[in-house]
């Protein structure tokens, strides 16, 4: 490499050093933002992927009442079911700090060394825990603020109270962070743990594993059924529920899911965004070094010798880059997919460079630039000697027949210097098209991000219009309504009242399998309480009977249900056969079927009772709706109600909006991203610019510009260039943002989000526009002047 | 003409440029002095690297002298920063280059415009009719609204001289205006000059064409950096070795 033509093109890179950063910067930033991109896509989804393996997820989870080992004996022995194990499930609270109350759900476990079925892996302490004491989730421990050491009061739900001590931390592949699952803390301890609180020491949570494909959800429903019907009925067990993909794992894998199709969507839009800066630098290089090329030519250099020199240099560039940018990306997924590991509870291991990737930014960093190059090195090394050296003046004008030169040949009114900023803008209609391009898909992108997440928000809002009471009461069994509400009803603070029947349901297909997994509401029909968003048909009628309204999950879980269909459902024991009138969006809580409260009571055999009350407070801020909350559970406790649970309204948008959260936090963090890349595209572009008018700067100096005068020309090119960017961008939001807000939408809320379009997020671009074209432009304008108009007209 | 105006137009005292090179510093302009009066014809010749363009540079505050005293047009061109340059540059001289510089996105009218938009002297109605006149005045009317690149090279050098007239300068300073144009353009050119410095302007022209050097009221021969005196004939004899000049260097 000792021969002067290699001396030559160092020295070109030291001498134009900004300029070459600029572009090693360009490529770097690009390969690093689709590595980061897509290696995080790659770590989390092998991360779900393990923690599946990890847990060995039960096929179907049976919750029943206390029953013995000899019917999970028995459940084994089925050869459809390769394995079962059972656990005693409590439900109950955990007092904190500030005297509030957290549910959380224990797990007691007959055999701690030999979990198979939704394994727990113990991380720290004690393994099993003794009598009295409790192993915490480790990001239940983390979410409540709890170490091992702590003693903690345990209410169970017949009110009795206990205290237990954290002895150790186990990881449970099976939760996910509490702030995105149900927020209800996870613990583990022993069944002599069950007796010391009190409680029944039977089993009544049976997992099951199906002998074959046990992930899938139909075999699962298929054992389940089958446990029930061959094992457990018979043998005198009542099964009150039965669940299917279930765990909050499963739950956040439709958020996982979501993530994951965001991160490649966004990958891919920065990738061809990561292209175009490539191919805008390159191309501005090149034409740059025209003269050169014709100096070489003069001594005689061949043309493809020439060409070699520059495919040679942009492959040097895209080297630079490419050892910069890998290292840095696997640095950025590790942080990206370690924030998002963490509340999908799942431990990333890598890979941070997954050859796939690894190939994928090779390609762009060497061999798009390369690609990118190869147009203008050809077109430029075909210059002449001649057309090189005698190119002193100020090139040719683009050709001034187009009806955009006519136009502007026709602008009278304004004034020369801005005229001359607006001719220059339209002069090189390829780099035009080029800086555009990269502007416009930057602004769309940025402006589709921030319009996701208004969509984002918009369909939150909508999941949480679907129901509007403050409080509400669960029950364990019916009761008449009527007394349940008289509790309730003159507490100070409650205006309205309410009695649902909210139950566990299944559907018979028509192929004789069922689906358990099904959540039935039974609201009075004339309730103003729930008020669900309509995908398709309609809402109930004020005292309809015998019509059913299904939600988007149900509808896409079994697939073949369309409005004006009867489906057959089992509710207790009874047989529904009711057609479906309506499909309405999701909640976030799975497959729900809504029913009419009187028919279904009725049919069920416990008219005017219910299970669920719900309560409008008079002002529906956090605190009134809390202590509502404790009053009602208090009163009807003392009447000797079997309250399970009281959740407000507050603390139910706090988990919803935490699951949003997420979604928000990705998308924020990648709209950063892209402000990074568009805006060192706009520079870029612009300098660029500039910097190929030095020469024209120096011959307006020559003639009497002033500084001010030769930044206003420069700066209002930048600026005509920043807004038709931003304006086209504007334009093209739209319809990628409406794509966008549907693929995730169905990805992540199984219908297409609510479309809000951000014109926070256009106009936020703008500025970004603005700022950047005046800075873009004026820094390298800045330069042009600084240098004496000899340098810039004699010595160029 | 203003013969009888004690005042020169450029005074040059002792004025040394040496510039920085790898092999050292090199001395481009060797104390020069020189003192041109209003109305004056003055042309420059001697041979490639000589210092014309430097002591042009020197004249035009395109490039600062290392040391010595600059007055050009009343002012003393080291007290002014580059920005005042500019300013001063764009009322009291007309600069004409070897390649005519015109900016090629602009109509040959909107380029003899655009001097007068940055110095801001004449009304913006004035501007186009004075700009016509001059475009008229050299021959150019007809072309006044297309683009440089549809006009020859001397048309082009022609509205660069209409350019540098717009704000109707003293002073006019050529570094080899004919340089690019053929002997029949070149003397087309080289006439408008005269017209122009009958009519009172002070032209300071640098050339290679001997022929025209001797047409004009003054000749002044530089070598390595000096002006020799043009009655110094082996000195002249000297500097007038023939190089061919311009094509190849920078
Ligand atoms: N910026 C500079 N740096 C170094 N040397 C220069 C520079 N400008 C001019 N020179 C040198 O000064 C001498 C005079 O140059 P110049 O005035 O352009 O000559 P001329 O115009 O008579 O051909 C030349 O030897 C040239 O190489
Ligand atoms: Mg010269």
């Amino acid at each position: 490499m000792g021969s002067p033509r290699w001396h030559k093109i160092l020295a070109d890179l030291r001498v134009s050093r900004s300029r070459t950063i600029l572009v090693i910067l360009s490529i770097a930033i690009g390969v690093f933002a689709v590595g980061t991109m897509l290696t995080s896509r790659i770590v989390l989804q092998d991360g779900i992927e393990e923690s599946f393996d990890l847990a060995n997820p039960a096929s179907a989870v049976l919750t029943t009442d206390p029953l013995e080992q000899d019917l999970v004996d028995a459940l084994r022995a089925l050869p459809e079911i390769s394995d079962a194990e059972a656990r005693t499930s409590i439900a109950a609270r955990l007092q904190q700090d500030d005297d509030s109350w957290r549910s959380i759900g224990l797990s007691a476990i007959a055999n701690f060394e030999e979990i198979q079925i939704d394994r727990i892996i113990p991380e720290s302490g004690a393994w099993p825990p003794a009598t009295g004491e409790l192993v915490l989730e480790r990001l239940s421990a983390d979410d409540a603020g709890l170490e091992i050491g702590d003693a903690i009061t345990i209410e169970t739900a017949d009110g009795s109270r206990h205290t237990l001590t954290v002895t150790g931390l186990a990881y449970d592949p099976g939760q996910v962070h509490p702030s995105i699952g149900d927020g209800s803390l996870a613990g583990y301890i022993t069944r002599e743990t069950v007796a010391y609180l009190e409680q029944p020491t039977g089993f009544n949570d049976v997992r099951l594993l199906a002998a074959e494909d046990p992930r899938d959800l139909r075999q699962g429903e298929f054992v389940a059924a089958l446990a029930r019907d061959e094992v457990l009925e018979p043998g005198g067990a009542t099964v009150n529920r039965i669940a299917v993909h279930d765990s909050p794992r499963y739950h956040s894998a439709l958020l996982g899911d979501a993530l994951i199709l965001i991160l490649g969507l966004l990958g891919v839009m920065v990738l061809v965004l990561g292209m175009f800066l490539v191919i805008n630098t390159i191309t501005a290089v090149l034409a740059h070094q025209a003269r050169q090329i014709g100096m070489m030519k003069a001594v005689g250099g061949t043309r493809g010798q020439i060409a070699a020199i520059y495919l040679l240099m942009v492959l040097a560039f895209g080297l630079m880059a490419v050892i910069i940018a890998v290292p840095l990306s696997a640095l950025g997924a590790s942080a990206f997919s370690g924030f998002f590991g963490n509340l999908l509870n799942i431990d990333v291991s890598g890979p941070f460079f997954p050859p796939s990737v690894v190939a994928i930014q090779l390609a762009i960093g060497l061999l798009l630039p390369l690609l990118a190059a190869i147009i203008p090195v050809l077109r430029d090394t075909r210059i002449t000697v001649r057309q090189a050296i005698t190119s002193y003046g100020l090139g040719d004008s683009a050709n001034p027949e187009g009806m955009l030169d006519r136009f502007l040949e026709r602008l009278r009114g304004v004034p020369r210097p801005v005229m001359l900023s607006l001719r220059n803008t339209f002069r090189r209609r390829g780099r035009l098209v080029l800086t555009l391009s990269t502007l416009v898909l930057g602004g769309a992108i940025f402006a589709s991000v921030l319009t996701i997440n208004a969509s984002l928000g918009g369909t939150f809002d909508q999941v949480m219009r679907y129901t509007s009471y403050d409080v509400v009461v669960s029950l364990r069994e019916s009761v008449p309504a009527e007394t349940a509400i008289s509790e309730v009803e003159s507490l100070p603070g409650v205006e309205q009242a309410e009695g649902w029947i909210v139950t566990n349901a299944a559907r018979l297909r028509p192929d004789g399998t069922q689906n358990s997994n099904i959540r039935l509401t039974a609201a009075p029909t004339d309730s103003d309480r729930i008020r669900p968003t309509l995908l398709e048909g309609r809402w109930l009628q004020p005292g309809e009977t015998d019509a059913v309204v299904i939600n988007v999950d149900f509808k896409n879980d079994e697939g073949d249900i369309n409005v004006g269909d009867t489906i057959a459902l089992r509710v207790q024991g009874q047989d529904l056969n009711w057609p479906v009138v309506g499909v309405v969006t999701t909640q976030l809580m799975g497959p729900v079927v809504f029913a009419p409260y009187e028919s279904t009571t009725e049919l069920l055999g416990i008219a005017g009772e219910a299970n669920q009350i719900v309560l409008v407070t008079d002002t529906h801020d956090a605190a009134t709706q809390s202590s509502v909350a404790e009053r009602a559970e208090e009163q009807m406790r003392a009447a000797g109600l079997p309250v399970i649970e009281v959740e407000t309204e507050s603390a139910m948008r706090d988990a919803t909006q935490s699951i949003f959260n997420i979604l928000v936090i990705l998308l924020l963090v990648v709209g950063g991203l892209l402000v990074v890349v568009g805006s060192l595209g706009l520079t870029g572009a612009m300098s660029l610019n500039v910097i190929e008018r030095t020469r024209e700067i120096g011959v307006m100096r020559a003639i009497g510009a002033s500084n001010g005068q030769v930044a206003k020309i420069v700066v209002t090119e930048g600026l005509v260039v920043g807004l038709l960017g931003w304006l086209l961008a504007s334009i093209l939001s739209l319809p990628m943002s409406w794509a966008l807000s549907y693929l995730i939408g169905v990805a992540f809320v199984q219908s297409p989000l609510e479309f809000t379009f951000s014109i926070a997020g256009i106009l936020l671009w703008l500025i970004v526009v603005l700022v950047l074209s005046v800075v873009a432009s004026l820094f390298p304008a800045r330069n042009a002047w600084r240098l004496s108009v000899r340098e810039v007209l004699a010595y160029e | 003409m203003r013969a009888d105006n004690a005042r020169p137009l450029i005074h040059l005292r002792d004025v040394v440029k040496t510039f920085d090179t790898a092999a050292g510093p090199f001395t481009a302009l060797d104390n020069v002095s020189l003192r041109i009066d209003p109305g004056e014809f003055i042309a420059v010749t001697g041979r490639s690297g000589s210092g014309k363009s430097t002591l042009i540079n020197m004249l035009t505050g395109i490039d600062r002298p290392t040391s010595g005293e600059l007055l050009v047009c009343g002012e003393s061109l080291k007290e002014l920063s580059e920005n005042q340059l500019a300013v001063w540059r764009g009322r009291n001289l007309g600069i004409i280059f070897q390649f005519f510089q015109l900016l090629p996105t602009l109509s040959v009218l909107d380029n003899v415009m655009l001097p007068m938009d940055f110095a801001g002297n004449y009304s913006s109605r004035e501007r186009p009719e004075r700009a016509m006149a001059l475009l008229d005045q050299i021959g150019l009317g007809d072309h006044a609204h297309k683009l440089p690149s549809g006009l020859s090279g001397g048309q082009q050098q022609r509205a660069a001289i209409a350019r540098a007239l717009a704000n109707d300068p003293p002073l006019l300073v050529a570094d080899e205006p004919t340089g690019n144009l053929d002997s029949e353009t070149a003397d087309s050119v080289f006439r408008l000059f005269e017209q122009l410095v009958d009519s009172g302007k002070t032209i300071l022209m640098v050339t290679h064409d001997d022929e025209l050097a001797k047409r004009t009221g003054r000749h002044i021969v530089m070598l390595d950096g000096r002006i020799v005196s043009a009655t110094d004939d082996e000195l002249v004899t000297a500097a007038r070795t023939p190089q061919p000049e311009g094509a190849l260097h920078g």
